[in-house]
């Protein structure tokens, strides 16, 4: 039996989604239970938040996980990537309040206060860029930190833009592009190579 | 409490015992192929290895000035050390040096930075794919002498990815393709083989990562190896036969890539039910003696001796005892103690003096807690030498001793 992680939040359902269309039998709706079973007993599927992804793949707990490129970027997780999915199509974006006199991150000034949960990405940017900036390193709602004055300026995840529009933040500059990513354990991939090239076949297939 | 150092383990006598035990088994197995223990320093000279090693691992070593201004390493790598140590003292052979080592190697990673590694190596010899071939055998074989399950061998040639990244074609996306394989990201590798103009080497690009399986499925695949690539294609499926005959059950990959740099051609990469990551694997590099003037062929591989140690640790695992306890009561001459000590020791028998002032009782409470076998206490000084009581601790059967 595969064993697949699949991350809470906006790659949840559609993941469970593509599960389906390939022909396996998950419930949409897993209640409270955090692990199950599809009725046919290929799959045995954890819900696992974004950021615990890398552990649960490195440590080969599962075979196959759905994550985020901004998730396998920020915390340089180890495993195979084997496939582009396409969904969730999101953006990791700098952005600013809306009355604050920068439009570009050229402009910002040395020591400039970032708020993200990106710390690795964000220090990796800057420094391509030649700058010198204070990260801080935030664990959600970094929409806030601008606007109660413990950051300037944000870099974050938007995929509508809706949550920055309410905080009257606006973007200036992409970092990086992010779809849902099909990854597998670097050991479990070899060891169960026959069940994990049918399962790719069968995504491959759904997508 | 204070822990060991971020990255570094203490080992308790029963953890000891227990890798002690797994690399005996790893010595004794090598020895009995033919292969003699070298060793080498924890400190290295940084500018050889430096160029050795490669960028990914060259930012995980623990670098220090030393007493002569020069840069020294913690060695992260005892190849390399072994290279330097065979261009300066055994450069006359006779070849072929076939060594073997048992060591810590230092890398900075999330994990560990202490790594206990084994590993072997053989140097200078003509007849160098059956070098290869024998590496590859004798991982394979190790690990089963290990008693570990389900070994996945795995196979590639780097020569071919060499020739293939020598194309001028290619010179814009030579990195990219280096770090795409090394990430094992299929998505940025597809990505940068749709920009190569050449269809055929675009295509092969795009199936680096599908040129993988069984030696059946990938040199069936013959057709999707542009032609310049075909000869280090020919050396892979000459190994991978004579692997085959010597009855190793292996895996092909085309796409395999190590982040040392000093490999030239044939590379391999072990992996076991039991653990997330690969355990071992090596290769041949044929240049890398050449950093010590030295031209020299050779091959080698290593093993992660942690990582067997925690796969097998259940398994090997074994109460640390000893076969008597001898007691004794304040007043005793030491040297009587000492004598009879050693009179069982002449005998083969593992003695343990008490150094606490214990009576009877206590001393058969303490007896059993050292899982000892028997318990001697010397109970007094006689006109004639010493007596005193010889007791089983299984039973306490107590049975009185004079020893002069």
């Amino acid at each position: 039996m595969l064993k697949i992680a699949v991350p809470k939040g906006v790659l949840f359902e559609p993941s469970l989604k593509l599960l389906q269309n390939c022909g396996y039998s998950v419930p949409s709706d897993f209640g409270r239970k955090l692990l199950i079973e599809d009725s046919k007993q290929e799959l045995s599927l954890i819900i696992v938040r974004p950021f615990d992804m890398p552990l649960y793949v490195e440590e080969g707990v599962v075979d196959i996980a759905f994550v985020g490129k901004d998730v396998i970027e920020e915390t340089s997780m180890a495993c195979f990537e084997l496939m582009d999915l396409g969904h969730g199509l999101c953006r990791l974006s700098v952005a600013v309040p809306k009355y604050s006199s920068y439009r570009s991150v050229d402009e910002f000034h040395p020591f400039i206060k970032i708020g993200s949960k990106y710390q690795n990405l964000a220090e990796k940017y800057f420094m391509q860029k030649g700058m010198q900036v204070r990260i801080f390193p935030l664990g959600g709602s970094v929409e806030i930190s601008p606007i109660v004055g413990l950051s300037e300026a944000i870099i974050d995840l938007v995929s509508t833009g809706n949550t920055l529009k309410a905080n009257n933040l606006v973007e200036i500059e992409t970092i990086l592009l992010s779809t849902s990513r099909l990854v597998a354990n670097d050991a479990n991939y070899r060891l169960k190579r026959k069940e994990i090239n049918s399962f790719i076949t069968k995504i491959n297939g759904g997508i | 409490m204070i822990k060991s150092p971020s990255g570094s383990m203490d080992m308790i006598p029963e953890e000891v015992f227990c890798r002690n035990t797994i690399e005996n088994k790893i010595k004794d197995f090598w020895e009995k192929n033919g292969f003699v223990r070298v060793s080498t320093p924890i400190i290295e000279h940084w500018d050889k290895l430096q160029v050795a090693l490669g960028e990914n691992l060259v930012d995980k070593t623990i670098r220090f000035i030393d007493r002569f201004g020069e840069v020294s390493v913690l060695s992260p790598d005892l190849t390399v050390s072994i290279a330097r140590m065979v261009s300066t003292r055994k450069k006359n052979g006779p070849f072929p040096l076939k060594y073997f080592y048992l060591g810590d190697v230092f890398r900075v990673t999330s994990e560990q930075s202490e790594i206990r590694q084994c590993g072997v190596e053989i140097i200078g010899a003509d007849k160098q794919s059956i070098a290869d071939v024998e590496l590859a055998v004798l991982i394979f074989m190790t690990l089963r002498e290990l008693g570990l399950n389900n070994i996945y061998l795995e196979i590639g040639n780097f020569e071919i990815l060499r020739d293939l990244l020598k194309l001028e074609i290619l010179d814009d996306y030579r990195q990219p393709i280096i770090d795409a394989l090394l990430k094992k990201d299929w998505v940025s590798l597809n990505d940068i083989a749709n920009k190569v103009s050449d269809p055929k080497i675009s295509e092969f690009i795009k199936n680096l990562p599908k040129l993988t399986g069984t030696p059946e499925e990938v040199f069936s695949n013959i057709d999707l190896i542009p032609d310049f690539l075909i000869p280090g294609m020919k050396n892979l499926e000459n190994i991978s036969k004579e692997i085959k005959n010597a009855g190793v059950k292996h895996y092909i990959n085309l796409a395999l890539v190590n982040e040392i740099s000093y490999y030239t051609g044939f590379i391999f990469q072990v992996f076991v039910t039991g653990s997330p990551r690969s355990i071992g694997g090596g290769g041949r590099y044929d240049d890398l003696y050449s950093l010590f003037d030295f031209k020299c062929p050779s091959s080698g591989f290593g093993i992660n001796v942690d990582k067997i140690y925690e796969i097998l640790k259940a398994s090997y695992f074994k109460a640390i005892n000893t076969d008597v306890i001898l007691c004794f009561n304040d007043g005793i001459p030491l040297h009587w103690v000492w004598n009879m000590a050693a009179s069982y020791r002449d005998q083969g028998i593992k003695v343990e003096i008490d150094l606490k002032s214990r009576d009877f009782e206590e001393a058969i409470e303490f007896s059993k807690k050292k899982k000892a076998q028997r318990m001697v206490y010397i109970l007094k000084l006689e006109s004639s030498g010493i007596s005193g009581w010889i007791v089983d601790t299984h039973n306490e059967n107590k049975e009185r001793m004079t020893f002069c």
